[in-house]
């Protein structure tokens, strides 16, 4: 009997030992795991009609059906929150890793290349377009890319990470200044923004949005019409960087903030969420978005037809409706 | 003298009994298990509050429910030795019989040579820097008796004393507290469940029984089947 | 019995020892590996360099100072608490029990958000303290209290299960030899959940230093006010992978750190019988 429950107990170790030491050897290979997983908050945490109630599968990794935001990873040592979820390839899916300022439009997105090349379907990864270079560079799958900035895509582009001749332009944005619904801070014009006390929400410099904005600032304070105090009083009154750009949209709009620098498409789709001061076109920042197929993507043909969609009328029509300038 | 009458409600049953001690007289407390021996201790302490009665200490009242009197823990200077000894691990043996005096505020040197004092009596002199917890049983509980005394109680009451200790230790520290009972002449109470210590440290016995007085008398007159108690 | 058991005893037991190792070697490969890969991808020079960049010199100076006066907070608040709470039986006292635990199992950016509803200026309570003028959100307090709700069950969940446990015959004796109930708990209750508590406090600490989701939801990202080491990194990550990758490292070494000072000095103590 004694032999028994020791033969079992060393079954029992081995079995352990056999798993933990798999867990380890693919820790190792897998190069992901060296490196921080971000999902962004892109949900657009406050709004209670988040993007996902859609009956169509396109999953956006940012929202459960919860009006819990998504959640962030830090760096290996800190740890604090759930970990990012994983996107496996399936057939007939396409992985498409979005800049996040499309949270808004994707559900349709979706729906309509549905419709456009049925049984295919299309699976956004919503985050800023720089922790999204990053997660690709480490290793992240992807079958699209679809880049806010101009700079990324040029990064990917030497880095070989796209199919020769697949990147294409695909739409663009202005950068504008959105005051929540009952502008607080009564916020009229640029000028105002400088205001002492004005409590104003901008993108890091890493995210697409943000290095806009600053392009947009820079030449402003270069004018005659504002200034370089102008310029640094505005910058002062700078409460936060934040990660992504719909998570500036979503402190102006829990009305935390007085103002926020974000894409043109979210003012327009927002509707009555916010109100808006434009930035003119002379001093403001054209930014481009880019599409392209990956070279790593192993449904290229599945790719390039949701490439094709989106180039297409019909995606194009989709993002002009929520704010997006065809080019 | 200590008079105590006391009623407490319990949970499985009610606490009635009434007793007296006299200076410098050993009361053996004991009873089965559960029987509410060191319910009736706490009380006496003031851990816990009677229902109703009253607790008189040398014409003292420390506790009266009725009249709305119940002097806290801390002012009733009242020596108790709980049931594992309760040194302080962290704290040398003279750091333990200490104690108390450095609670109550007394000058250093008097604090020393009163622990000096009970260090000797206890003799534990070999072991007076020693941190308590790597005392034997013995060692503890005669630290803690002497951590008891020294602050000079009123009264002073052991929980079951002997029962961790073998039979040298049990005997001396038997010794010890008659002879600390009889120098200081205070009422003294011990529970405990073995009729033979009753026997030989009690001056009076009384055997409890779901909280209510079974018996009462000399230990010597103790009834044969006593044993075990008739109740559970 | 035979005595032929003893070549198959040997034999099993070199298996049991080389399989416990086995089990050894890997939890500590799992676990370490991946901080090790962060030394790995930087130089020493690269290092030190960039350890003078005002980025990761005011994210190193934010995150100690916030994250050290949420441990203080915590502690001087949270051992009285525990003592009560454990100590006597007030009516709630299971949904109270039930809330320490919270903290753990909300999300962290759940947490964040929940309190820039409350505590911003247009929230349930901040709305109040905005008109007088008091901001909360985006503010270091924010960082604070961010790092606080969090943490705080880690101490809080240890401390009272010690008390909880702690054997009152001690505070009972102290009590009858004349010390009053904060005598007692100084004196006695304190110094013998000691190690206890330390080690409560040395996980609520970590966790506050490494809190990210709820202080970039709550407090925002602002380079000197709100950007704690792990917004830095995650920031850096995308603009400067090489001072991302510095904090990180620093990260760790402040960890490791303060656990082998925590251990080093808890070894002292002396264990109660």
């Amino acid at each position: 009997m004694q032999k028994r429950t020791e033969s079992h107990t060393l079954i029992t170790l081995s079995i352990v030992c056999a798993l933990l030491l798999v867990t380890v050897l693919f820790a190792g290979c897998t190069s992901s795991t060296t490196q921080p997983v971000t999902t962004a908050a892109t949900a657009a945490p406050a709004s209670p009609d988040t993007p996902v109630g859609t009956p169509v599968a396109s999953e956006t990794t940012a929202a459960p059906a919860t009006p819990a935001p998504a959640t962030t990873t830090a760096a290996a040592v800190a740890a604090t929150s759930t970990p990012a979820p994983v996107y496996t390839y399936s057939e007939g899916n396409v992985v498409a890793y979005t800049a996040a300022s499309l949270s808004g439009v994707s559900p349709k997105l979706a729906a309509d290349f549905e419709k456009m090349y049925p049984g295919h379907k299309v699976v956004f990864n919503l985050a800023g377009t720089q922790a999204l270079k990053t997660q690709v560079v480490n290793g992240a799958y992807a079958d699209v890319f679809i880049s806010a900035s101009n700079a990324y895509t040029t990064e990917l582009t030497n880095g070989g990470y796209f199919v020769t001749g697949t990147v294409k332009p695909l739409t663009s944005n202005y950068v504008i200044v959105i005051l929540p619904a009952n502008n607080p801070a009564n916020i009229k014009s640029l000028s105002d923004l400088a205001k002492p006390g004005v409590k104003i929400a901008m993108a890091d410099k890493s995210v697409p949005v943000g290095s806009a904005t600053t392009s947009a600032m820079g030449k402003m304070a270069k004018s005659t019409e504002f200034s370089k105090d102008w310029n640094t009083s505005v910058y002062s009154n700078v409460v936060t960087y934040e990660t992504s750009e719909p998570a500036v949209a979503s402190k102006v709009e829990l009305g935390e903030v007085d103002a926020g620098f974000v894409y043109e498409s979210t003012a327009i789709a927002g509707g009555d969420k916010y109100q808006s001061v434009s930035i003119p076109k002379t001093y403001n920042y054209l930014q481009t978005y880019t599409i392209g197929v990956m070279k790593q993507s192993t449904s290229k043909g599945a790719a390039a037809d949701f490439e094709n969609f989106m180039l297409s009328s019909v995606g194009q029509q989709d993002l002009k409706d929520y704010g997006f300038r065809s080019l | 003298m200590l008079d105590a009458v006391i009623t407490k409600k319990l949970r499985d049953f009610t606490l009635d009994l009434s007793f007296q001690v006299q200076d410098g007289k050993i009361l053996a407390l004991m009873g089965n298990n559960g029987s509410g021996k060191s319910t009736t201790l706490n009380i006496l302490a003031g851990l816990l509050s009677p229902d109703t009665g009253s607790v008189r200490l040398n014409g003292i009242t420390f506790c009266e429910p009725a009249l709305g009197i119940c002097i806290p823990v801390e002012k009733r200077c009242i020596g108790y030795v709980f049931q594992n000894a309760a040194v302080f691990p962290h704290l040398s043996v003279s750091e333990n019989i200490a104690y108390g005096l450095r609670a109550r505020g007394l000058p250093r040197p008097e604090i020393a040579e009163r622990v000096g004092q009970l260090i000797g009596m206890m003799h534990l002199a070999d072991l007076a820097e020693v941190k308590a917890a790597s005392l034997s049983g013995g060692q503890k509980q005669r630290t803690a008796l002497a951590r008891a005394i020294a602050i000079r109680p009123a009264l002073l009451m052991m929980d079951e004393p002997f029962s961790s200790l073998d039979v040298e230790s049990t005997q001396a520290v038997k010794e010890l507290t008659r002879d600390v009972v009889k120098k200081l002449q205070i009422p003294c109470i011990v529970v405990t469940h073995r009729v033979a210590d009753s026997h030989e440290i009690g001056d009076r016995a009384i055997i409890l029984c779901s909280g209510k007085k079974e018996w009462e008398g000399i230990p010597r007159n103790m009834p044969k089947d006593c044993t075990v108690c008739r109740c559970h | 019995m035979k005595p032929a058991g003893s070549l198959s005893e040997k034999y099993r037991r070199t298996l049991s020892y080389s399989l416990a190792g086995l089990l050894i070697l890997a939890v500590t490969l799992y676990l370490a590996l991946p901080v090790a890969a962060l030394f790995f991808r930087t130089t020493p020079e690269l290092f030190w360099s960039s350890l003078s960049d005002p980025l990761v010199i005011s994210a190193l100076w934010l995150s100690m100072t916030t994250s050290v006066i949420s441990l203080a907070v915590v502690i001087l608040v949270g051992t009285p608490f525990a003592y009560v709470h454990a100590r006597t039986s007030y009516p709630g006292k299971v949904i109270v029990d039930t809330l320490i635990d919270l903290p753990l199992v909300l999300p962290p950016a759940v947490a964040g958000f929940a309190l820039l509803v409350l505590y911003g200026r247009m929230g349930l309570i901040g709305r109040y303290f905005n008109m007088m003028g008091i901001s909360i959100a985006f503010t270091t307090l924010a960082v604070i209290m961010a790092q606080i709700f969090v943490a705080s069950p880690f101490y809080l969940r240890q401390a009272k299960s010690l008390f909880e446990q702690f054997d009152q015959s001690y505070e009972h004796t102290a009590r009858t030899l004349g010390a009053s109930p904060l005598r007692t708990f100084l004196t006695i209750t304190i110094p013998l959940t000691a190690s206890g508590l330390v080690s409560g406090a040395v996980m609520t600490f970590g966790r506050a230093l490494g809190e990210f989701g709820a202080t970039i939801m709550f407090a925002g990202n602002l380079p000197g006010v709100t950007q704690t080491m792990p917004l830095a990194v995650y920031v850096g990550m995308e603009s400067n992978f090489n001072l991302g990758l510095t904090i990180s490292i620093l990260l760790v070494l402040i960890s490791f750190a303060i656990m082998i000072t925590v251990r080093l000095v808890t070894r002292k103590e002396v264990l109660h019988a």
